[in-house]
């Protein structure tokens, strides 16, 4: 490989794309878009819905209608703004009589065209804790099952209503009852650094030996900060790998690749495109991480992101651009316009898009055999295995090390195939191949 | 030394022989041309010596090395299909075809601007690609072809689809090359052309060369066989004259192929209408092109007449 010429791709690819509106644009709205989205779920959770929610009981029991009407009242009461108005939604029931069977029937009429928001019946025998099997239920009919403001609402002054009655009934005084099952609460810890002379002597406070220095658990340090590092890696991935199948698109349909091609070979074209692109990822990354650093450093955390931390996030990075760049690159030089592309472009898409799907389960039980198995997926190492390596317990230095051995096969894997769908697809014109014909070109001599 | 040397080489696509056991040398400093009909196996044979395909079989020496790649750098190459990145300027794009043919730097600094200037561009060097006209963005293909000073140009089709100013700007520009000592090798329709500006032409047809020497080289191969005539009443009055076997019209004027003595075909004639032109000439390499690529032609005119 002649290195001056790979060299000189990866610059001209690096300046065309960094040199760009376009590019600066991306760089603030991405962040933008991200944390606007959150912001304005947040905000969007707040604001409720405060339409009143008129509702019809029929309580065959006789005994919960002036409990739930008597607690609507107060509810409503409270549910008052200081301006006035309401901040959450007033509920008004209605009386069912159960032995009016038109007005029963009615009901589903009336909550069908928008006059009841919901009815819900009460059977005979609510009071009875049975002793075998499912106690009775409620039965709450809504044409909006989704929205389950009074639905929680309700179940709760009924249960409170009905547990009440059966302590009473039982010769327990309730207030008694409510004070002996109040929850112990439980405080996250996590485990002090092992093996410093302090942690076996700090027993002083009755605390298991070893145990003295823990400290409690921070959201920020356990999900927060594993969870940005991570989005860092996916968001300069999307960003920049799919930009390879554009440009090696755009080379085929403005006829340049021949000309690139009397000077330098496929592979020599393709691996500068590569650098070209993980350079351009990792200013990308260098400069929201640094960003991110900053505001980190500020808050106090700057401790909770270790250099080790940011190399790796610098190589997983290197890595995905490698591993999605050439599929890219592959996909886009056997097409020969950017619609026939799309089709052969879902599955790295896809691929690309794993660790959206699964991140959570990792980072809620890192070492489960699903997280262990997922971070040593080739295609999803390069965000699930920092994630792991981020978060509590951090992955075992023998798991990073054999991800780092599958990902490494997996880039030259993908590059040397690449390579070969490149070779033949640049000169390529016309219709775009089916899957089957881009293997054969991989194993074609 | 041959700037080129092809020695039976054959190219295979699925079935299609694309170049067939072709051998043919191309001395250094000449300015050699390259005809033949569409599909013929100019572009394959011109992509082998670029080293962009690799031949089936036979080998290829590109000044005197086997290995083509490496010899990559000392050729300029325009291919048939050819273009330019539109969102670049001029300046920045020439930089990046010189510097991926290994050009210093340094030396393009101080080369794009010269031949802008040559080609009359220098006002759109710091342009965006797109705001060019066609014409513009051809010269610019062509400046990007010899900005790294390259010891063999290969241009294929360099001339087709510009107005006759801006074609005569790269035919100087050409012919100023071969007389720095730049070999120049280039495909063309236009026999015109190829007459006008080639030392040496070589027709390729269906794979195998069928044509290879200097202009009065193959013209002597065909010997003095065609007439130039003008007349009064044009081509009706040619038909079935005695030992014509072949009319073209050129419109303004007809060309004739004859066997047996030209004199007689001049006094039946005259006998006919008024002669305003009548040459003994060799065929042009448009007729001999024709006669090769397409017989069938000449059957049909041959039974007509």
């Amino acid at each position: 490989m002649r290195w001056r010429k790979v060299w000189v791709v990866a610059t001209t690819e690096f300046n065309n794309a960094v040199r760009t509106k376009a590019f600066l644009v991306s760089l603030l709205l991405l962040p933008l878009i991200m944390f606007g989205s959150a912001f304005l779920q947040v905000f969007l959770a707040k604001r409720v819905d405060t339409t009143p929610r008129a509702f019809a009981v029929v309580d065959h029991s006789g005994q919960l209608y002036d409990v739930i009407a008597t607690a609507a009242d107060a509810h409503n009461r409270a549910a008052v703004g200081p301006d006035g108005k309401p901040n959450q939604p007033q509920f008004l029931p209605q009386r069912i009589d159960p032995s009016d069977a038109p007005a029963r029937q009615a009901v589903g009429g009336r909550v069908k065209a928008g006059e009841l928001f919901a009815v819900i019946e009460i059977p005979v025998e609510v009071n009875d804790p049975s002793t075998s099997g499912e106690p009775a239920a409620i039965r709450y009919y809504s044409d909006n099952p989704n929205d389950d403001t009074l639905a929680n609402w309700l179940g709760a002054v009924v249960n409170n209503t009905v547990r009440g009655q059966r302590l009473k009934a039982a010769g327990i005084d309730p207030a008694e009852a409510a004070r002996l099952s109040a929850p112990v609460g439980m405080e996250n810890m996590s485990l002090a650094a092992t093996g410093t002379a302090d942690s076996a002597t700090d027993d002083s406070a009755g605390n298991v030996p070893g145990l003295g220095q823990a400290r409690a658990v921070d959201p920020v340090r356990t999900v927060a900060i594993p969870a940005v590092l991570m989005f860092v890696v996916f968001m300069v991935v999307m960003t920049t790998t799919p930009q390879l199948l554009n440009s090696v698109i755009e080379e085929k349909m403005s006829k340049i690749s021949e000309v690139l091609l009397g000077s330098i070979t496929p592979f020599e074209l393709m691996m500068g495109k590569l650098f070209g692109n993980v350079a351009i990822a990792l200013l990308l990354a260098g400069l929201y991480v640094g960003a991110g650093y900053g505001v980190a450093s500020y808050l106090g955390y700057a401790s909770a992101v270790p250099p080790h931390l940011l190399a790796a996030t610098a190589l997983f990075i290197v890595m995905a651009v490698f591993l999605f760049g050439s599929m890219y690159l592959a996909v886009g030089s056997a097409c020969s316009e950017l619609k026939d592309a799309q089709s052969l472009m879902m599955p790295v898409m896809l691929l690309s898009m794993l660790p959206l799907f699964c991140w959570l389960a990792v980072i809620k039980a890192p070492t489960s055999p699903l997280s262990v198995g997922l971070s040593l997926f080739p295609p999803a190492t390069p965000y699930l295995m920092l994630l792991r390596m981020a978060a509590q317990p951090p992955a075992p230095l023998w798991q990073v090390g054999l991800s780092l051995v599958l990902t490494t096969l997996a880039v030259l894997f993908c590059v040397w195939a690449a390579a070969k769908i490149f070779r033949t697809g640049l000169l390529m014109q016309g219709k775009a191949p089916t899957f089957v014909e881009l293997a054969k070109w991989v194993v074609a001599k | 030394m041959d700037a080129i040397a092809l020695d039976g080489v054959t190219k295979t696509f699925g079935e299609h022989v694309a170049v067939d056991a072709l051998s043919l040398r191309i001395p250094r400093g000449t300015l050699y041309g390259f005809i033949g009909p569409n599909g013929s196996g100019k572009s394959t044979t011109l992509r082998m010596i670029m080293h962009i395909l690799l031949p089936d079989e036979g080998r290829i020496e590109v000044f005197g090395d086997s290995d083509t790649r490496s010899a990559q750098d000392r050729i300029g190459y325009l291919p048939e299909e050819r273009g330019l990145y539109k969102k670049m300027t001029v300046r920045r794009l020439l930089r990046y075809y010189g510097q991926l043919k290994g050009a210093e730097p340094a030396a393009l600094e101080a080369d794009i601007p010269r031949w802008l200037g040559e080609m009359g561009l220098s006002d759109w060097i710091d342009k965006k690609v797109d705001t060019l006209s066609k014409g513009m963005a051809q010269k610019v293909q062509f400046i990007g072809t010899v900005i790294a000073k390259p010891e063999m140009v290969i241009l294929d089709e360099p001339f087709s689809g510009l107005d006759p100013v801006n074609a005569e700007v790269l035919k100087d520009a050409v012919l100023k090359l071969r007389d720095a000592g730049t070999t120049v090798v280039f495909s063309t329709h236009d026999m015109g052309v190829a007459e006008r500006m080639c030392d040496r032409i070589f027709m390729i047809h269906k794979g195998k060369k069928v044509l290879d020497g200097t202009l009065s080289e193959i013209q002597a191969r065909y010997g003095e066989d065609t007439l130039r005539i003008r007349t009064d009443d044009g081509i009706g009055v040619l038909r079935g004259l005695p030992g014509v076997t072949d009319i073209r019209d050129q419109g303004n004027h007809q060309e004739v192929r004859f066997q047996g003595d030209p004199q007689a075909i001049l006094h039946a004639l005259i006998e006919r209408t008024a002669v305003h032109h009548f040459e003994v000439a060799r065929p042009s390499l448009h007729d001999i092109f024709v006669r090769i690529a397409a017989p069938e032609r000449e059957v049909s005119i041959h039974a007509m007449a």
